[in-house]
């Protein structure tokens, strides 16, 4: 019957495939006394070791291309290892069991990366992947074509100071009077649409013009306290002091705009700025400040997305994808939603940022 | 040791799942004769995962992890489709056999060899999984008790195929369809949101990775009772939503209708 014999050749086949793994099995472990005997060569793996908190070192920095990492498992539970992209796995490796290590080799493109170390609430650890420099890396973006950029912010800038100045003459005008609170909004909006260059370039005028209560010692009541916010607080609560506060705030418009007439700001800071606005827009309940803040870094995206976009389009989509998902958002009033995608747009404009230091 | 004991153990019991039931299935249709090639089977996917380790080991290469990911998850939803046809397949098969003894059986032949191919398949799986691990043991020289806890965790899952093989012979028929169809609807939808975690590691499907529920504190994946539930019904301890509208998914549509389908008790019991 056939049935019989297929069964027949289906044991012979077991029988020669255990005949091969056997074979292999003595050569391997001949291999392995071979290797034992030979001094043990330098060891050119990156090594991790995940403890039952985190991972140390906690922060990598590696050349592009092929890495190989050994994980050690310090820890009392059975270990994934991920080399995460955002969301997307690019390495793993499963099963490492409490005591032992593994090796991984990745072959990975520069850029930041995040490593999970262990159980969900442990902190991730981060991996820097910077250009290994030999021919593979692709090449950072040219200076020149940023150069446009660059000017057309200025530009952007001055008009945004213009409107910033009117708004703060107004709301002098307006005293303490009816019309003080719409134009404290107007112009507190106009300054955050420059948060990205004032943040980083004029923290102390910042300070003084943006500041939170919670940020001074003796809080809403500290002297110290000045800006668009604590004139908030005067108006809400008939302050007398509400028309000096105007004031304060209209001269250190005015020195902020001097300081910054003329100031070139570099890529660099242009982005790292327009990060800092983003996340700060991620962290604001009030969505017309909001929508001025990602007005502001949203600028930067639409002028340095292109350019960049050549050498690093991963980012450069990313961020402008980000940026149309806040604005959608905030348009329907959706909180979680441009919340979320402000965050994630900071974290685009970092890599971005990360992606021009390969210049 | 108890880690390599769990890991082999939960690899293991994937497989023996089917291997068991694909066993005890031919037993019950009749059809012992062909048991030798679900074992067959067994042991060539065994072995051809062994080689394939040794070899990679012999060549100090890894197991490429993407490509690894996505044969795991083209098998694991090859499996999950195969398991859930063959719950209803099984049914229909009890629902014929009820009238007609075994007459109707034969017409099912053909399939028993889509039986062992899933056998094979559903082995290899979770051997290349297996295989990386012991290799890792192996190569750190973690003594012997390490590996030796990882084999008696193999023999354990091996031992359980046995009983649920041996367990399908000694239930009721139709008590035996209809349990091991709901059981295999469990494990097939396990397998499908395993599926799709693979594709994610693949780097390949990237939505909706947020954490459904985190139970990690509380059954652990990598603990006893988390092992042989991830083993046997796919459970995560920290699933992603994806997975689990999938898993929900996949019940959803299939559970309700292999339960409505009529049980026939009148078709026995008028011999």
């Amino acid at each position: 019957m056939s049935l019989r014999r297929t069964i027949r050749l289906g044991y012979g086949v077991v029988g020669l495939l255990a005949l091969g793994v056997a074979v292999l099995g003595v050569l391997d472990w001949r291999q392995h006394q071979i290797r034992a005997a030979r001094p043990a060569a330098a060891e050119d793996a990156v090594t991790v070791t995940v403890t039952a908190s985190a991972c140390e070192p906690g922060e990598l920095e590696v050349p592009a291309g092929r890495v190989a990492f050994r994980i050690v498992n310090r820890s009392e539970r059975v270990l994934e290892w991920e080399i995460l992209d955002g969301v997307m796995v690019v390495e793993e490796r499963e099963n490492i069991a409490p005591g032992l290590s593994q090796r991984l080799t990745a072959r990975l493109a520069p850029g930041e990366y995040a490593i999970t170390c262990g159980l969900l609430s442990n902190p991730r650890g981060r991996l820097l992947v910077r250009p290994s420099g030999q021919g593979a890396a692709p090449a950072g973006p040219d200076l020149r074509e940023l150069i446009a950029p660059m000017a057309e912010y200025q530009v952007y800038l001055a008009l945004q100071g213009a409107q910033l100045e009117a708004a703060t003459a107004r709301l002098v005008e307006a005293g303490s009077g009816p019309e003080a609170a719409g134009a404290l909004a107007e112009a507190h909006a106009a300054y955050e649409r420059l948060r990205p260059a004032t943040k980083l370039l004029q923290a102390g005028l910042d300070a003084a013009l943006d500041a939170r209560a919670a940020d001074f010692a003796g809080g809403a009541t500290d002297p110290a306290f000045t800006g668009f916010r604590r004139l908030a607080l005067a108006l809400q609560n008939a302050d007398p002091a509400a028309p000096d506060l105007a004031r304060k705030i209209r001269a250190d418009v005015a020195l902020l705009l001097e300081r910054l007439s003329g100031a070139s700001i570099p890529p660099d800071r242009m982005l790292a700025g327009a990060a800092l606005a983003a996340s700060e827009a991620a962290n604001l309940g009030d969505p017309a400040l909001a929508a001025a803040l990602l007005e502001g870094s949203g600028k930067i995206v639409t002028l340095l997305a292109p350019p960049l976009g050549q050498t690093a389009p991963e980012p450069a989509q990313r961020a402008t994808a980000q940026l149309a998902a806040a604005r959608a958002a905030l348009a329907t009033g959706d909180a979680a939603g441009w919340r979320s995608a402000s965050a994630a747009l900071a974290e685009a404009l970092s890599s971005l940022r990360e992606r021009l230091g390969a210049a | 040791m108890l880690v390599a004991f769990l890991i082999l153990l939960r690899e293991g019991l994937e497989a023996a799942l089917i291997v068991g039931i694909a066993a005890g299935y031919l037993h019950r249709t009749g059809r012992s004769d062909r048991v030798p090639l679900v074992w067959i089977g067994t042991a060539c996917a065994a072995l051809i995962c062994l080689g394939l380790g040794l070899s990679l080991d012999l060549l100090s290469a890894e197991f490429p992890q993407r490509q690894q990911e996505l044969f795991e998850s083209a098998i694991g939803l090859l499996a999950a489709g195969m398991l859930a046809g063959m719950a209803f397949w099984m049914r229909r098969a009890a629902h014929s056999m009820g009238k007609n003894l075994r007459g109707k059986m034969e017409a099912a032949a053909g399939s028993s060899a889509a039986l062992i191919a899933l056998v094979f398949l559903a082995v290899a799986r979770e051997g290349v999984e297996a295989v990386v691990f012991l290799l890792a043991l192996m190569q750190q020289g973690a003594g012997w008790s390490v590996p030796l806890g990882g084999l008696l965790g193999l023999a354990v899952a091996s031992a359980v195929g046995v009983l649920i093989a041996w367990g399908g012979l000694r239930l009721n028929l139709g008590r035996f369809f209809r349990w091991t169809g709901v059981v295999l609807l469990f494990a097939a939808a396990g397998l499908a949101a395993g599926a799709l975690r693979a594709l994610h590691e693949a780097g390949l499907w990237n939505g909706l990775q947020q954490l459904a529920f985190d139970l990690s504190h509380i059954l652990p994946e990598d603990g006893p009772v988390g092992t042989v539930l991830a083993g046997l019904f796919g459970y995560a301890d920290r699933p992603s939503l994806g997975e689990v509208l999938l898993y929900l998914a996949f019940l959803g549509v299939f559970l309700p209708a292999f339960l409505a389908s009529p049980q026939r008790p009148a078709a026995v019991a008028g011999r």
